[in-house]
């Protein structure tokens, strides 16, 4: 910076211009956000479908003679009109189509439902049930395929038998134990939470005024709402539909627990079969795959619903939303909801629970229980194993997730805010709206996609950035990009709320960028920062997909341990590492809210 | 898990060899075994007392391995030699490889010690781009056959094996030829883990395919007719392959859960199940009722190597030399030196040094001239199947093919 006053304007236009870039800096931070996001998000892009196109050293044995990286179209050919295609891509490609709509159909059904009764009746204890509702998506995802196999377990894989075997004596079907069905229903159990939060969010703008309009216009209860509300709803509808189908068809953890025994493949087991043995090209080709019907998905939205994106329903005049009395249903309702609550977060828990507690896997006797994979050391009941808290792989791992989360929420929180400020205050230019879409990008990236372009963008230097390979700096790294989407995307609300006004009578007064940085702007914005941070918090603690291709044993988190101890067969340190993750998770967010406490926090 | 292997082939070496380095790094590379002593330097004549005192002033050794009984090992190796501190890391077999090739790649040397399997990677790339070298101690060539100390030397020799559960089947193995696993008595009750990231289980299906003649046998003494090949099958390695998946094989995603699979006791129709040979102590520790299928038509023990060779460029070549014979056990050790249990301690443990960590069934020293313990009397006699490394290295991109197509039928 002193080099460049030094120079001062003499040095003719080039420098004039620098010097014009530092007195507004929004213009220079626009630079240095367009240079990492190119590097870190569309440059990724640009590799991955590189990578599909050229000879990788894999290709060896069918492309004798080839040297890697000339052009090919040999990975297209295999995976898209091959012999083998039917099963490295078409069938993979079916079952995830199968199992992502059933997923995503299942959660817009009990989402919307449940915005509509929290919003719109006078179901008991409103406020808890709009709190617990959201508990699901507080446990990691596949929490619920694992508490799946611990209950439907049948004889198909050998061991420990499932709870409902080892209570009635009879083994579940397969089609109950593994494949689509389970899937579907562990997934909907988890990302149900989003099309929820997005349906109330829409539904609680909503005027019942207008209904009433359309009741004394003559309409039927049935026409006011499919020509009234479920309009005005749409939009939050579409876009509830596109994050929780991207979201669900680019997730790796449960379709592998699940899948695997059933030969169930969905594209993101492909993908991590295809680069766990090396084969690159096809794996990248199928992640492409996965970005491509992202995109598609995104598109297809915005030409449905896009055009009316939002409506104006709030006005000065005054806003009414009637209740919807259910009469003496509404216990029968809230019934209904606490029943879920059971399925989607007490059982579970309360399986993985039995399961840390019980001596032999799959024996759910009283007398057989212990606390061994809790407190136990090496050479007690399991010699191999030492219990949660004496298990330095464990503690090393949850200590490793804590700290990944910490950073990943730091850097998501300071490039959103560098980015919404960018992104505001350059409004209407290219430059924002580039910026924007930059920073959104690493959305439509399936996080299993994402992990496998990052190995290998990141294994060789590039200029003077040291191969990262097998660091926690990557791990790091992959964490803030993929979650910079939230905290860009609260970053530009909070800061659209404050008025160029505020700093520009700063800046009138003298008082410089740091300054009006730290005492005017971050301190008004933080609210809707912290929560942006607090959702990359809890999201990267409990990441699986994203980091799985990524860790190395040193670098190992709490939830890439649990998986390698579900190939291990350890039922019962899964049980208590998976409630060590989810007391952790629960823990910091009681912490963040306390801490935080006049936050409005959003969700992801 | 223990060892993935490989799975990538000749491609790493065309693609190695032409980035290989410049001739200047070669000559780098032709120093440093002059002064460790190593490859074409090796003097006929080593003095271990001098490797011993370099090695204690160099202080320190890096080893990676495939599995976690380097920790054992690195554990044994300290008792012994206090002064010398050993990194020890347990990557698994694929990670070992590919920490070797991309540290290299990005001009770190800081391993010394790499052990593990992979055969057609370590000898088709790793050995001959020069990101490892062979070393094989003087006094160990007399009793270790060829082909497993050249061009690598074999650290243990493993295997995967047929298991059945010998507290249902008490008086007789239930299979007396592997063709009766594609029969209907034995669907879904066939067991192996998948090779799609276990370099181990792609090795297995790679020797299945390679011993078809065998296979093509064993079925005509079972049928007693010759084995017709379904359509576009290569050959009755592959029919074998093919028939146990109609028979719906099941896959599992790791090797520990099939030991309970067949293992666990008081089953009344407990699978077969292919499965690394080292499980069968869990009989001990678990109290499983695994029994290896010895005497089965063609075999049911498929051996392989796992190597153990000193990195390029290594930073401590003697602690490494050392570290290596120290785990392939001393000079005077005799087939019937007296060892008893527990190995990893006091007099077992210096008679025995490296090897008293693999001092168990389904892990063998190469060597024809140590003890055996106990439960493996079989394992010199047993009919054993061993893979080619070369035919590995042509082959498993197509066994990989094979299953993946097979199985999504």
């Amino acid at each position: 910076m002193t080099t460049l006053t030094n120079a001062g304007p003499r040095k003719g236009s080039y420098a004039m211009g620098l010097v014009r870039i530092f007195s507004a800096p929004e213009k220079m931070i626009a630079l240095i956000m367009a240079v990492i996001l190119a590097f870190l998000v569309v440059f990724p892009l640009f590799q991955l479908i590189r990578e599909t196109m050229t000879v990788q050293p894999y290709d060896a044995t069918y492309l004798p003679g080839r040297v890697p990286g000339e052009l090919t179209s040999f990975h297209y050919e295999r995976v898209f009109t091959g012999r083998l295609s039917w099963a490295l891509f078409y069938k993979p490609f079916v079952n995830s189509l199968i199992t992502a709509f059933g997923a995503t159909v299942l959660c817009l059904a009990l989402g919307a439902t449940l915005a509509w009764v929290v919003v719109r009746t006078n179901v008991p204890f409103r406020e808890t049930v709009n709190a617990a509702v959201v508990m699901p998506y507080m446990l990691p995802s596949w929490v619920m395929a694992l508490a799946w196999m611990t209950f439907f377990k049948n004889d198909r894989i050998g061991g420990a038998s499932g709870l409902l075997a080892y209570v009635t004596g009879s083994q579940p079907p397969d089609w109950l134990a593994f494949g689509a069905v389970p899937i579907i229903i562990c997934l909907a159990f988890h990302y149900y939470v989003y099309s929820y939060l997005i349906i109330s969010g829409s539904l609680s703008t909503v005027d019942s005024q207008l209904e009433e309009a359309g009741a004394i216009a003559g309409l039927s209860r049935l026409r006011q709402f499919l020509s009234i509300t479920a309009p005005l709803v749409l939009p939050a509808l579409g876009s509830a539909v596109v994050m929780t189908f991207i979201r669900v068809i680019g997730s790796f953890g449960t379709p592998a627990v699940l899948g695997m025994p059933a030969r169930y493949f969905v594209l993101p087991t492909q993908i991590y079969a295809a680069i766990g043995s090396r084969n690159v090209g096809d794996g990248y080709l199928l992640a492409l795959v996965l970005v491509v019907m992202a995109i598609l998905f995104i598109w297809i939205n915005q030409r449905i619903i896009g055009v009316r994106k939002s409506f104006v329903t709030m006005s000065g005049k005054g806003f009414r939303s009637r209740e919807v009395d259910l009469g003496p249903f509404r216990w029968v309702v809230f019934g209904l909801i606490m029943l879920l609550l059971c399925f989607t977060v007490i059982l579970p828990i309360g399986l993985l629970l039995l399961q840390s507690l019980s001596k032999t896997a799959g024996v759910f006797d009283l007398s057989q229980l212990t606390l061994h994979y809790w407190f136990g050391d090496r050479g007690g009941v399991n010699a191999l194993y030492a219990g949660v808290f004496q298990n330095p792989q464990i503690l090393s791992a949850a200590w490793n997730s804590l700290r990944l989360a910490f950073f990943a929420a730091l850097g998501t929180g300071i490039l959103g805010f560098l980015i919404g400020y960018v992104v505001v205050r350059t409004r209407g230019t290219l430059a924002s709206r580039t910026l924007e879409m930059a920073a959104f990008l690493p959305y439509i990236f399936p996080a299993v996609a994402f992990g496998a372009i990052y190995i290998g963008m990141f294994s060789k230097s590039i200029g003077p950035i040291p191969a990262l390979y097998g660091t926690f700096a990557l791990l790091v790294l992959i964490a803030t990009v993929k979650n910079l989407p939230y905290t860009s995307r609260t970053g530009i609300a909070a800061l659209l709320q404050i008025d160029k006004s505020l700093e520009e009578t700063a800046r009138v007064q003298g008082i410089g960028w740091f300054t009006r940085m730290r005492r005017i702007i971050v301190p008004l914005a933080s609210s809707g920062l912290v929560s942006g941070m607090l959702l990359t918090f809890i999201g990267t603690m409990r990441e699986l997909s994203l980091i799985v291709l990524l860790v190395t044993p040193s670098t190992a988190v709490l939830a890439s341990v649990i998986y390698s101890y579900q190939t291990d067969d350890v039922p019962q340190l899964i049980g208590a590492a998976t409630l060590l993750l989810v007391a952790l998770v629960v823990g910091c967010n009681v912490l963040f809210r306390l801490l935080f406490r006049n936050t409005k926090m959003g969700f992801a | 898990m223990k060892r993935r292997l490989f799975n990538q082939i000749l491609a790493g070496s065309v693609a190695l060899a032409l980035a290989s380095p410049a001739f200047a790094q070669e000559a780098d590379f032709e120093s440093w075994l002059k002064t460790a002593e190593l490859s074409q330097f090796q003097p006929q004549d080593e003095n271990w007392d001098d490797i011993i005192k370099k090695a204690k002033q160099e202080g320190e050794v890096t080893v990676y391995s495939s599995a976690s009984t380097v920790n054992a090992l690195a554990e044994d190796f300290q008792k012994l030699y206090p002064e010398i501190k050993v990194n020890a890391y347990d990557l698994g077999s694929e990670k070992t490889i590919e920490k070797v090739v991309r540290e290299q790649q990005a001009g770190i040397y800081s391993v010394d010690v790499v052990n593990t399997g992979g055969a057609a990677q370590m000898i088709y790339d790793l050995l001959p781009n020069h990101r490892i070298v062979n070393y094989v101690p003087r006094y160990l060539e007399k009793s270790i056959p060829e082909e497993l100390r050249e061009p690598l030397l074999t650290q243990v020799v493993e295997a995967t094996v047929l298991m059945y559960n010998a507290d249902t089947y008490k008086d007789a193995p239930p299979i007396s030829n592997v063709w009766q696993l594609t029969e209907p008595e034995w669907k879904k009750r066939f067991a192996m883990k998948s090779p799609l990231g276990s370099l181990t289980t792609l090795g297995l299906l790679a020797m299945i395919a390679e011993h078809s003649d065998a296979f093509a046998k064993a079925y005509q003494d079972y049928a007693g007719k010759p084995l017709e090949l379904s359509d576009g099958i290569e050959n009755a390695g592959y029919e074998f392959l093919h028939r146990l998946l109609q028979n719906d094989l099941v896959i599992y995603d790791s090797g520990s859960k099939l030991a309970t699979a067949s293992g666990l006791k008081g089953q009344d129709k407990p699978p077969i199940t292919f499965s690394s040979m080292h499980y069968i102590n869990k009989n001990a520790s678990d109290d499983y009722a695994n029994a290896i299928l010895y005497d089965v038509n063609p075999a049911g023990v498929f051996a392989y190597s796992t190597y153990t060779s000193i990195a390029a460029k290594a930073p401590h070549p003697n602690a490494a030399k050392l570290f290596v014979a120290f785990q392939m056990g001393p000079k005077d050790l005799t087939a019937d030196t007296k060892v008893e249990k527990p190995y990893r301690d006091g007099k077992s443990l210096e008679a025995l040094q490296g090897l008293a960590a693999y001092f168990k069934v389904g892990t063998f020293s190469p060597r024809d001239d140590v003890p055996v313990p106990p439960g493996g009397e079989k394992w010199r006699e047993a009919t054993k199947f061993w893979g080619t490394p070369s035919y590995q290295r042509d082959n498993v991109a197509a066994v990989n093919d094979f299953w993946i197509i097979e199985t999504s039928q």
